[in-house]
């Protein structure tokens, strides 16, 4: 209920707060001292690579694994004892669809609307108008097993939206599916953060990190290396342009951009002016085999802070 | 918890619905069939050579029959919480989603164990009735055996579980059923008394849960039961269940958590 006259309205709860949040398994530490603060209806992004830690610190926000050390609060509440109501209030899409292949694709979502104390009837309502949202409605009566990679991917989104929750926690939405699935998982997540969803995605493709979120940590090994919006974060550790150079020696390019990347196959420039740069190097007569001007990304972010790329 | 354990029950019913004529069929025939081969074909040749009053009932199939509910509902715990309970926790990952609910990992437990034992009862009372149909009970008590089933069922089911969902491959399994389970349903007391086995595996065979519910299911079939050591197998056959339950929540929610 809103407050009344002369009482101020409090702003919700901070989506997420953690402090000092550890998780270890054995002797690897999988998260080290995460500490950030997500605020409602954002939409919060994990980047980095495999290992990096994002499913683990994820799973700790989920409240499926308990927190080593450290303080976390989810949507107000302390995530080590008030796991059930937390979840309540969450939607979950595990990396690996967790569906249930033993029932039909609607039956899915009835069932799973039934442990958030959904009736049978209330449970199928939103089965329906889900299915729509994410255009299986076709195929509410055939198994799941005969659906596609992309198809289960959507129902997965669909199921963890069964409870209305106010934050929907993503672990890579959409790793494994081709280019086309991509952007149908990408344009159904628009539409729940436009409806006002906070939105929590773990990634490993910088290009799903700037499309989907407002801000977002980079984890690297664990730790929290940088944080921002994608923007910010671009402007802070890399020029405007890269002028990406394939067949000469790094030496060769000494003094065009501001510095150099040396990577496997290619030679990043970094410069503001990447058709300057360009040619310039044309200009010394170099003959790379390819040259290509393209808008700094986070993957110069990320190569730029930990001196690897996110997809090896 | 209670009430999502409830909801875990009926997720597990809406699972097997599409099984459930094969699953009443198939405990419809399995004790046709090892009462017909067991009990009337065996038994004929038993019964012409010994005198049936020695094992303590009036056929051999009388004597076999109340003691084969209870372990073919063993064995059915036991492939029930191996490769279904390694799935849910490896492959399909189906307890991970019901954990992403509000539902407790105890109330998963619960829940699953709740749906197996009344699958166990089931089964039970079909056995009952085919007994009945070959005239075996002699006291109205035989209608307990469900009871008792179920109870064994639990006692492996429970156990079985909780070590399932600490495995990474199956490879323990096969291993499980053919020297646990197998050599228990032989040498059980189902086929002849436990009495005839050398002293060290007698008493192994006695502290089974098996014989447990062998020796109840019997004495309430063939009639003079005594309530108190029924009462007192039944709540050793508990013991067991409820230990293994223990367990089985410790090491789903540690696979869980991992």
């Amino acid at each position: 209920m809103p407050g009344g006259y002369g009482r101020k309205v409090t702003s919700p709860a901070p989506a997420v707060v953690a402090r000092g949040v550890t998780k270890r398994f054995g002797s690897l530490v999988a998260v080290d001292a995460m500490s950030l603060r997500i605020e409602p209806t954002e939409s919060f992004g994990f980047l980095g690579p495999n290992g990096a830690g994002k499913t683990s610190a994820m799973r700790m926000i989920a409240t499926i694994s308990p927190v080593t050390a450290g303080q976390l609060e989810v949507l107000g509440r302390d995530a080590e004892s008030d796991g059930p109501s937390i979840r309540a209030r969450l939607g979950i899409v595990p990396q690996e669809d967790t569906l249930d292949l033993e029932l039909t694709v609607r039956q899915n979502l009835v069932m799973y609307g039934r442990y958030f104390d959904l009736t049978r009837s209330e449970a199928g309502r939103r089965a329906d108008r889900l299915l729509e949202f994410v255009q299986l409605d076709g195929r509410a009566h055939d198994r799941v097993d005969t659906l596609s990679g992309g198809m289960r991917r959507r129902l997965t989104i669909a199921r963890a939206q069964v409870n209305e929750p106010e934050m929907v926690l993503l672990d890579e939405p959409t790793t494994g599916l081709d280019p086309q699935a991509r952007h149908l998982v990408w344009e159904r997540l628009y539409r729940l953060k436009e409806a006002g969803r906070t939105l929590l995605v773990t990634t490993h493709y910088m290009d799903e990190a700037e499309q989907l979120c407002d801000r977002l940590v980079i984890m690297d090994q664990g730790r929290i290396v940088e944080e921002g919006s994608p923007t910010e974060l671009i402007r802070r550790h890399s020029t405007r342009e890269v002028l990406e150079v394939r067949g000469v020696g790094d030496r060769d390019l000494d003094g065009i951009g501001d510095r150099v990347e040396v990577l496997a196959d290619r030679i990043l420039v970094y410069a503001d002016d990447g058709n300057a740069a360009r040619s310039a190097v044309h200009a010394r007569d170099l003959a790379p085999r390819s040259m290509l001007v393209r808008r700094a990304s986070l993957e110069d972010v990320f190569l730029h802070l930990t001196g690897r790329t996110l997809v090896e | 918890m209670t009430l999502r354990a409830a909801v875990v029950l009926e997720h597990q019913m809406e699972r097997n619905r599409a099984l459930l004529a094969s699953t009443v069929i198939q405990s419809l025939l399995n004790p046709l069939a090892y009462l017909g081969a067991m009990g009337l074909g065996l038994g004929s040749l038993i019964d012409e050579r010994t005198d049936p009053s020695t094992l303590g009932a009036a056929s051999y199939l009388a004597f076999v029959a109340p003691a084969l509910v209870v372990a073919t509902t063993m064995q059915t715990a036991v492939s029930l919480t191996a490769w279904p309970v390694l799935g849910a926790v490896k492959w399909e990952k189906s307890f991970h989603a019901i954990v992403s609910t509000p539902a407790r990992v105890g109330d998963l437990v619960v829940g699953f164990l709740g749906w197996l034992g009344l699958r166990f009862l089931l089964t039970g009372v079909v056995y009952v009735i085919v007994m009945a149909l070959f005239g075996i009970p002699e006291s109205w008590a035989v209608g307990f055996v469900p009871v008792v089933a179920a109870a064994t069922g639990l006692a492996f089911a429970a156990p079985m579980a909780a070590f399932s969902a600490t495995q990474r491959t199956d490879a323990a399994f096969p291993l499980i059923l053919r020297f646990v389970v197998l050599p228990l349903f032989f040498f059980g007391g189902v086929f002849f008394p436990i009495t005839d086995l050398p002293a060290g595996l007698e008493t192994i065979a006695r502290i089974s849960p098996l014989w447990q519910g062998v020796a109840a299911s019997r004495s309430l079939t063939l009639g003079g039961a005594d309530l108190v050591p029924v009462v007192a197998r039944l709540g050793y056959l508990l013991a067991f269940a409820l230990a293994g339950a223990v367990a089985m929540r410790r090491t789903v929610a540690a696979r869980i958590g991992q």
